[in-house]
C-alpha cells in the first residue's frame, strides 16, 4: 500500500486524494472492530457528529496504525507537504449520519502539520452530502467553497494544516452513515 | 413606540417585580409573546447576504423596531426589569436561513451588555437548529429553542458569547431575529 504516490495538489491549499490506500483483506477485523466501537454523539456551535474515544494507542488496530504511522510513510507524507518531520498521529473514528455537520474552520492547534482522513464508507453519492468542502483564503480569513472532495471508500485525504487550510463537512442530508478515521500528523 | 408596545403582560408591575427576581438568578430568559402587536418580515431582497465562513453566514437587514428600541419607555421598562440603565449600541434584523449560522466568537471591547433578540420566526416547529446557544466565561452553557413572538432577552459580561446554530438543510422555513443590543449607560 505505501507505494501509492502523494500528488499534493496546491490550491485552496496543499491537499492530496491516495484511493484504495489499505489493504482491506489485511485489515478487515480491524474495521469490523471500529465498526463496533461506541461512538459518543457531540454538539457544539461549531459540529455535530459522534466519535470514538482517541484510538492511538488500541492495539485492535495495529495494522491500520501501521499503514498510516510506519516512518517510510511519515517520510512521505512529509517530504511531500513540505513539513519537518512527522513524529506522532493521533487518531479518531467519527460517524455523521443525518443533519451531521462540521462548520469552517483551519484545524490550527499547536504541533498539528497535516491532517488526514480515511473514508469508510462504501457509495457515498455527492447528493448524500458529508463532502469535505474546500474554501480558498484572503490571508487567513476564509472565503468561498471551490472545491468538493466527495468520501471515496478507502481514500485518504491529507492536506497541509495553515492559515490557508479552511475546510468543512458538509451537511449530511440523507439516511446514511459517513464513517472516517481522522487524524493529525504531528511536528 | 406606540405602534408597538410592550404586552400588559409584561408591563404588570408584578410581572416585572417577578421578572427582576429571575434576572437576579438567570443570566438568559425567554418572554413569551412579548409585544403586543409583531412587525411585518420585510421581503427577502431587501436584505443582504453576510458571508463570513466560520465566523457568520446569514442575511440581515435595516431594524424593524428601530424606534422601539430606541424609546425611553422601553429604557424605563429595562431599568425596571434589570436594575441599571441601558443605551442602545445597535439593532438589525437577522435572517438565518437552511445553512445558515453563526458561531461562538468574542468580540473585542465588550463588557457588560444586554442582548434583547425578539423572535420573528414562522412555525420554529419545522426547523432543525436555529436555536440560540449562550456560552458563558464561567463555563456555562444554556440553549434556547425559537419561539415566534418571545423575547430573548441576555445579560452578557465580558467573555460571554452567543450564536444561532447552523440551521439544517433538512428545515422547513428560516430564523427571523430582530437584535438589540444595549451597554450599560
Amino acid at each position: 500500500m505505501h507505494s501509492h504516490n502523494i500528488e499534493v495538489i496546491p490550491e485552496p491549499f496543499p491537499h492530496a486524494v491516495v484511493r484504495d490506500f489499505l489493504d482491506l483483506d489485511a485489515v478487515a477485523g480491524e474495521l469490523e472492530w471500529l465498526a463496533g466501537q461506541e461512538f459518543e454523539p457531540g454538539e457544539a456551535d461549531l459540529f455535530s457528529y459522534s466519535s470514538t474515544r482517541e484510538l492511538g494507542a488500541a492495539s485492535q488496530l495495529a495494522g491500520l496504525r501501521g499503514a498510516l504511522g510506519d516512518s517510510a510513510w511519515r517520510s512521505r507524507v512529509a517530504a511531500a507537504f513540505d513539513t519537518p518531520p512527522l513524529c506522532s498521529l493521533d487518531l479518531a473514528a467519527y460517524v455523521y449520519a443525518q443533519g451531521d455537520y462540521l462548520l469552517p474552520h483551519d484545524d490550527r492547534v499547536e504541533g498539528r502539520q497535516v491532517a488526514w482522513s480515511l473514508h469508510l464508507t462504501r457509495g457515498l453519492r455527492e447528493q448524500d452530502g458529508g463532502a469535505l468542502e474546500l474554501f480558498d483564503a484572503a490571508g487567513d480569513v476564509a472565503g468561498r467553497v471551490v472545491k468538493r472532495i466527495v468520501p471515496e471508500f478507502n481514500s485518504l485525504v491529507l492536506f497541509r494544516v495553515s492559515p490557508r487550510s479552511w475546510h468543512q463537512v458538509a451537511e449530511v442530508v440523507s439516511d446514511v452513515q459517513r464513517l472516517t478515521v481522522t487524524g493529525w500528523y504531528h511536528g | 413606540m406606540a405602534e408597538f408596545p410592550i404586552a400588559f403582560a409584561w408591563r404588570d408591575p408584578a410581572a416585572l417585580a417577578a421578572l427582576s427576581e429571575q434576572l437576579a438568578r438567570e443570566r438568559v430568559v425567554q418572554l413569551s409573546g412579548f409585544l403586543a402587536e409583531l412587525p411585518e418580515l420585510p421581503p427577502a431582497g431587501q436584505l443582504e447576504r453576510e458571508e463570513r465562513s466560520g465566523f457568520a453566514v446569514r442575511a440581515t437587514g435595516p431594524p424593524l423596531l428601530a424606534d422601539f428600541w430606541r424609546s425611553p419607555a422601553l429604557v424605563e421598562w429595562l431599568a425596571q426589569a434589570t436594575g441599571a440603565r441601558w443605551e442602545l449600541r445597535g439593532c438589525r434584523y437577522e435572517r438565518y436561513g437552511a445553512g445558515d449560522y453563526s458561531l461562538l466568537h468574542d468580540a473585542e471591547g465588550e463588557g457588560e451588555r444586554l442582548l434583547l433578540a425578539l423572535d420573528l420566526t414562522r412555525r420554529p416547529q419545522a426547523l432543525l437548529g436555529g436555536f440560540h446557544i449562550f456560552s458563558f466565561v464561567d463555563g456555562a452553557q444554556a440553549t434556547c429553542e425559537r419561539e415566534t413572538g418571545a423575547l430573548l432577552l441576555a445579560r452578557l459580561g465580558a467573555g460571554d458569547l452567543d450564536c444561532v446554530r447552523y440551521v439544517s438543510q433538512l428545515s422547513q422555513g428560516a430564523v427571523r431575529l430582530e437584535c438589540a443590543h444595549f451597554e450599560l449607560s
